[in-house]
């Protein structure tokens, strides 16, 4: 079943080859962005081509063993890496919380944040809020994606992950800068990739291990189990979205709400 | 100058209990104090904003942490804090677990909140007592204009076990850690609390929506006690003293 699923991956990867000529592997350092990569890796070494460049985006906020896992993996595999921040922003803050003046900030930047609508004088740091991962995160991928002319990023979602992402397909064309989403493993299930890390000896990082299920920002992650991930059940991105609820509980508790 | 929030702090607990609670007493007998009787009902997320924005509740409307299935945030609130203004002006301030939202707010200081700042186990209420402690004490190591932090899980327990030795006894667990900040910082200084409490079943304002388990209900009778020569008689004069004291 899981070389089924390898075998499909490897025909987008191999499709993407032939249309593209300049591309980039978006890579998180998570469990489905390393398989990607794994994957296209070994399409490269069948093949004979070069690993496109890997291009990692630090928003900030991210757990100190992605980084580990992410230099050690880098160095072992040989990749052509690159990691891009959003480094105006992050010299002017200290922690998660802080305030930024927008006025303060460069006028390519203030132009950005007023195109994505945002109109209040000041922004909170936090790399979770819908303009906090605007300015961290979409907005250096797309100022890197200009500066390099790359053409198509390979990108690792699933379906099955959130159901935003149900209708996806597996090229996708994105304007402003123009250019196309590639996703090799959207038919992957969390169960899939989990089985095709364990059979082919795929590194993870050991959050997992540890009971993270699903890795984001280290702020904004929270583990709502110490079983490794592989062996929970449930719905995967929970942890991101559960301090809600636990507030609402709480709120309940106290006769608040 | 550091302001001190004991949310849901009344003298009726505290006036009975005042051979215990050693601080407190020492600091009422030195300086001025008072009862601020609330003109509005007495919910923590409106009075506290009120208290450093200046801003009455009626005009800022910010009653609850939830909107519907929501919740509030910082930005939702419309209005300019005290520290946003002093920040602006190169003041250095810093505020923590303050509930004008939950997760608790926080300005330039990195605190995590116990229980997002809704502490409900004794062990949580107790850790928060805590490290809201360590963390004002971390911050008056530094140089600082202005520091104000909040213990939030007098209002917890107070809801739980009102009426009771118990909370006598977090009473004074709250006044021993004020002693030891008393120890180390000697400027000045207000101590206040957003409302005080009450009997459930005798309760003047419902605030609540639901009972089960619970005991005390929130009162109109917030508390203050200050070295400053001023009296506060609402919320909003906090924020007006203060702009008066950094003239501004």
């Amino acid at each position: 079943m899981i070389e089924e699923k390898i075998k499909k991956s490897i025909e987008i990867i191999d499709t993407a080859f032939k249309m593209f000529n300049k591309m980039a592997i978006l890579w998180t350092g998570g469990k489905d962005s390393t398989l990607m990569l794994w994957l296209v890796k070994k399409y490269c070494e069948e093949k004979n081509k070069n690993i496109p460049k890997v291009v990692f985006i630090n928003e900030g906020d991210v757990f100190e063993e992605i980084i580990e896992f992410v230099e050690r993996i880098r160095n072992e595999w040989k990749l052509d890496f690159v990691e891009i921040k959003n480094e105006e922003i992050l010299n002017r803050i200290k922690n998660i919380g802080d305030k930024i003046y927008v006025k303060e900030l460069s006028e390519e930047l203030r132009n950005e944040i007023k195109a994505f609508g945002y109109d209040k004088d000041y922004i909170i740091f936090e790399p979770d809020s819908p303009i906090g991962s605007h300015i961290m995160k979409t907005y250096p991928l797309k100022k890197f994606i200009k500066n390099n002319g790359i053409e198509a990023i390979f990108v690792g979602i699933r379906w099955d992950e959130h159901e935003a992402r149900s209708n996806e397909r597996y090229i996708s064309f994105r304007e402003n800068p123009p250019h196309y989403r590639i996703h090799p493993i959207l038919h992957f299930t969390e169960k899939d990739v989990w089985e095709t890390i364990h059979k082919y000896r795929i590194p993870y990082c050991k959050l997992y291990e540890k009971g993270y299920r699903s890795l984001g920002t280290k702020s904004g992650t929270k583990k709502l189990d110490d079983k490794p991930a592989w062996l929970q059940s449930g719905e995967e991105r929970k942890g991101r979205a559960r301090e809600k609820e636990e507030i609402m509980e709480r709120l309940r508790k106290l006769g608040y709400f | 100058m550091i302001i001190i929030g004991l949310d849901g702090a009344t003298w009726k607990v505290i006036d009975k209990n005042l051979d215990k609670l050693k601080t407190i007493k020492f600091l009422k007998e030195r300086y001025k104090w008072g009862t601020i009787y609330l003109k509005y009902k007495p919910l923590s997320p409106a009075i506290w904003t009120s208290m450093f924005s200046g801003v009455s509740p009626y005009i800022h409307n910010h009653w609850d942490f939830v909107n519907g299935d929501k919740l509030i945030k910082r930005e939702d609130i419309p209005v300019e804090f005290i520290w946003d203004i002093l920040y602006k002006k190169g003041y250095d301030v810093y505020v923590f677990n303050l509930p004008i939202t939950i997760p608790t707010y926080n300005f330039n200081v990195d605190f995590k909140p116990i229980g997002y700042g809704l502490p409900i186990t004794e062990e949580e209420c107790i850790l928060e007592i805590k490290s809201v402690t360590e963390k004002a004490m971390e911050i008056l190591e530094k140089e600082f204009d202005l520091l104000i932090f909040v213990y939030t899980a007098l209002d917890r327990y107070s809801h739980l076990n009102w009426n009771s030795d118990k909370l006598v006894m977090f009473y004074k667990m709250i006044d021993d850690s004020l002693g030891s900040i008393f120890k180390k910082y000697r400027g000045d200084f207000i101590l206040i609390s957003d409302h005080g409490f009450t009997d459930l079943e005798s309760a003047r304002i419902r605030t609540l929506k639901r009972y089960e388990n619970i005991k005390g209900e929130h009162d109109i009778d917030a508390i203050y006690l200050t070295n400053l020569n001023v009296e506060i008689n609402k919320p909003e004069d906090v924020f007006h003293i203060l702009k008066e004291y950094f003239k501004t």
